[in-house]
C-alpha cells in the first residue's frame, strides 16, 4: 500500500499517536464506519502504491481490517485501536494468535471461555473463565486440572506465543464477561473491562511472592551463580552452560529472557530495585549476571569486568615490544638450533603448499649430511626472533 | 543487497523470506508464488534442507563482494530487453504478510507501486534496525538509495539490547531512527538512549503501536516521535 498516514505535525502539536494522511494520499482513503468512533481504513481505487483490492464496494478497494478512533479535536487524525481480525501483536512486534489458542482451551469441559491477552506487552497471558463443571473446585485444582490442556496449546505455537503458567489467570465460575448474544467473546471489551486484572497479573509476574515482601531470596554471589544455572538448565533447558557460556549465542530467545527476569524480579530480593527489560542479554553470562543480581541487593559498586576493559587490558599487556636494535653483535648460536629454526620457519610458511613443504623438508636433510661436522658443537644457543638474519647469512656462508 | 540487485536485473520478481518461519509456510508461500530457486546464506542450510524434503527447491550461496566487486568489469554489462512501459507493471518484489491469519500470504508488488512509494522519502540519514525481508525495511533501505542518502543497519547477529542500540546510535549518528516500539522501550530505559533519540532529527516506529505511557514519556522528553501506518 505504501505508507498511507503519519503522525507528522507541527512541533507544538504532542498527539504523536494520532496519524494523519499523507497529502497524495488523502483523496483515496476512506474511513468506514464500524462502531461507535470506531472506523475502519479503506483504501480507494486510484491509488498508484495500491497493488491489491479484496472489496467492491466501492468498487476495486482495499479494506485493511485496520481501526481507528478520531481525535477529539485535530481533523482527520487518527489513532490506531487494532484490527478487526483480533491479532495480539506484542512490544516487540510479534503477532499471537489468540483465536487458534483459545480455542484449543476452550475444548476442555472445565473452561467456558478463554482470552489471549497482552497487546503492547512483552508477552502473552491468559484469563479463563471456568465452566459449571468446576463449581466447588478451588483454584489450585482447576490450574492443575487445566495445565495440561495450556501445555498442549503451547506445543503448537511459536515460542513467543506461549503462556507460562504465571501468565495465567482463572476467573470465578460463572463470572461476567463482555459477549455477544450468541455466547461470542467480544475481545476489546472483555480487554478494557478486564484491564486492572491483566495490569495486576503482569505486575504479580514481575514482583515477589506473596509472603516475601521483604524481596525474596537473599543470596550471595555464589548462590546466586547456582540459582541462574538452574533457571536456564532446569527451567528453560539450556544444558551444558558454564561460566563464559554467551546467553545470547546459547540459543535464549526474547522471551525466554523476559521469562529469566520475571522469575528473577519474582524470587530474588534485588534491594526494591527493577531489573533492565533486556538485562539477560545486557549481562550476557551467568557471573556477570550473577554480580549485577548482588550489586543491586548489597548496593555494592559491580566489579564486573565487562569483555571491553578484558580486551583493553590484554592489549596493554601484550602491547610492549622490545625493540630489534640492528648492529653487529654476533651472539652464541649454533648451527643445529638455526637450521632448525629454518626448517621450522619454512614449514610454517608453506605448509599448506605440499611440494614446497617437501623441499623445505629436503633441502636441510641434505645439508645436515653436508655439514656433519657443525653437528659436534655444543649448544649454547641463546634464542630469540633477531636470529633470522645470521640465520640467513651464516647458513649460506661457504 | 547485491544479490537483490542482480536479480532484479535479471528480470526476476524477489520473493524476501522472514528467517523465522515454520517450513509449511515456506513451502506455502514458494508454491504460491511459483518459485523454485532460494538464495540463502550458510546459516539457513537446516531450513533450507526442510524446504527441499518437502519440494524441488535448487540452492544457491548469497553472492560475495569478491563475486562482484570486479574492477573494471570483466564482462560487457548484462543487456536487458525490457522497455521502460512493460517493466513498469512487472513485479519487483514479493514480501508476504506475517500469518497472522493462517499462513502467510503473498503481497505482490510492481515496479510502478515499489518507485512510487521509495520516492517519498524524508530526506534523513536512516538508522534501521528492521530487517529487510519487513516491508518498511525494505522501503526505508530504498529511499534511502532513491534518495542518495547512506543507511545504517542494525547487525541482526547481534542481540537487540538498549547498550548495542546506544553504541551503534552514537557510532553513526543518525538522522532518523527506523524501529519497532520494542526498541524505542529499551533505549527508553536509561538517560543516554532517550538522548541518541533526542539526537534524531525524526524517530519513527512501525510494526505494532507504541505503549501511550512510552510514547508520552518519549515525546515528554523532546524526542520527535513519529508514527506511521502502512508501509
Amino acid at each position: 500500500m505504501g505508507q498511507l498516514m503519519t503522525s507528522f505535525r507541527p512541533v507544538e502539536d504532542k498527539a504523536w499517536n494520532y496519524v494523519r494522511p499523507l497529502p497524495k494520499v488523502e483523496p483515496y482513503l476512506y474511513m468506514a464506519p464500524r462502531a461507535q468512533n470506531t472506523f475502519e481504513c479503506v483504501v480507494l481505487d486510484g491509488l498508484p502504491s495500491k497493488v491489491v483490492s479484496n472489496c467492491n464496494d466501492p468498487p476495486n478497494s482495499f479494506k485493511t481490517s485496520d481501526l481507528f478512533s478520531p481525535h477529539p479535536t485535530i481533523s482527520n487524525a487518527w489513532k490506531y485501536l487494532g484490527r478487526l481480525d483480533d491479532r495480539v501483536t506484542l512490544v516487540n512486534g510479534e503477532k499471537v494468535l489468540p483465536i487458534p489458542y483459545e480455542h484449543q482451551i476452550r475444548e476442555h469441559e472445565l473452561a467456558r471461555e478463554a482470552c489471549v491477552f497482552g497487546v503492547g506487552r512483552a508477552l502473552p497471558g491468559l484469563i479463563i473463565v471456568p465452566s459449571e463443571k468446576a463449581l466447588g473446585m478451588s483454584k489450585k485444582e482447576l490450574h492443575d486440572s487445566l495445565s495440561p490442556v495450556v501445555q498442549a496449546a503451547n506445543a503448537r505455537v511459536e515460542s513467543f506465543s506461549q503462556i507460562s503458567p504465571e501468565m495465567i489467570e482463572i476467573l470465578d465460575v460463572g463470572a461476567d464477561y463482555p459477549c455477544t448474544d450468541k455466547g461470542t467473546m467480544i475481545r476489546a471489551a472483555f480487554y478494557k473491562n478486564f484491564e486492572n486484572l491483566i495490569n495486576s497479573i503482569y505486575l504479580r509476574f514481575e514482583t515477589p511472592a506473596a509472603g516475601q515482601s521483604e524481596g525474596g531470596l537473599v543470596l550471595d554471589l555464589e548462590q546466586l551463580k547456582d540459582y541462574l544455572f538452574n533457571i536456564f538448565e532446569n527451567k528453560l533447558g539450556f544444558e551444558g552452560l558454564n561460566d563464559s557460556s554467551d546467553f545470547f549465542e546459547a540459543g535464549v530467545d526474547s522471551l525466554q529472557a523476559i521469562t529469566a527476569r520475571g522469575l528473577m524480579m519474582r524470587e530474588l530480593d534485588l534491594g526494591s530495585k527493577t531489573l533492565g527489560q533486556n538485562v539477560v542479554f545486557e549481562y550476557p553470562n551467568v557471573p556477570a549476571l550473577a554480580e549485577h543480581l548482588y550489586s543491586l541487593r548489597t548496593g555494592e559498586e559491580s566489579n564486573q569486568t565487562d569483555e571491553i576493559e578484558v580486551m583493553r587490558r590484554l592489549i596493554q599487556k601484550y602491547s610492549t615490544f622490545s625493540r630489534h636494535v640492528p648492529g653487529p653483535d654476533i651472539p652464541e648460536g649454533e648451527v643445529v638450533v638455526r637450521l632448525a629454526l629454518l626448517y621450522q620457519m619454512l614449514l610454517s610458511n608453506m605448509v599448506f603448499r605440499s611440494l614446497l613443504g617437501l623441499l623445505a623438508l629436503l633441502v636441510p636433510m641434505c645439508l645436515l649430511n653436508w655439514l656433519p661436522r657443525k653437528m659436534s658443537r655444543p649448544y649454547t644457543a641463546s634464542c630469540g626472533h633477531h636470529h633470522k638474519k645470521q640465520l640467513e647469512t651464516e647458513f649460506f656462508r661457504p | 543487497m547485491a544479490t537483490i540487485f542482480a536479480l532484479s536485473r535479471l528480470g526476476f520478481a524477489v520473493l524476501l523470506l522472514s528467517n523465522r518461519l515454520a517450513t509449511e509456510a515456506y513451502v506455502s508461500l514458494l508454491q504460491k508464488t511459483k518459485c523454485n530457486r532460494i538464495i540463502s546464506s550458510d546459516n539457513q542450510t537446516k531450513a533450507v534442507a526442510a524446504i527441499q524434503a518437502e519440494m524441488k527447491l535448487f540452492q544457491y550461496p548469497v553472492l560475495r563482494q569478491s563475486d562482484y566487486d570486479i574492477k573494471p568489469a570483466l564482462f560487457p554489462r548484462f543487456p536487458r530487453a525490457l522497455s521502460g512501459d512493460s517493466a513498469t507493471s512487472r513485479i519487483a518484489f514479493i514480501i508476504h504478510s506475517s500469518g497472522s491469519t493462517g499462513l502467510p500470504k503473498p503481497i505482490f508488488q510492481t515496479h510502478g507501486a515499489c518507485l512510487s512509494n521509495y520516492s517519498s522519502s524524508f530526506g534523513y540519514r536512516a538508522f534501521l534496525t528492521l530487517p529487510l525481508y519487513h516491508n518498511h525495511g525494505l522501503s526505508s533501505f530504498f529511499r534511502a538509495v532513491y534518495s542518495g542518502k547512506e543507511i545504517s543497519m542494525f547487525n541482526a547477529n547481534l542481540p537487540l539490547s538498549g547498550s548495542n542500540l546506544i553504541e551503534a546510535m552514537t557510532a553513526v549518528k543518525p538522522e532518523s531512527f527506523h524501529g519497532v516500539p520494542y526498541a524505542l522501550k529499551l533505549l527508553a530505559e536509561t538517560e543516554r538512549g532517550v538522548q541518541v533519540l533526542k539526537d534524531c532529527k525524526l524517530v519513527l516506529f512501525g510494526g505494532s503501536s507504541c505503549p501511550d505511557d512510552l510514547g508520552d514519556r518519549l515525546v515528554e522528553a523532546g524526542v520527535y516521535l513519529v508514527g506511521h501506518y502502512g508501509a
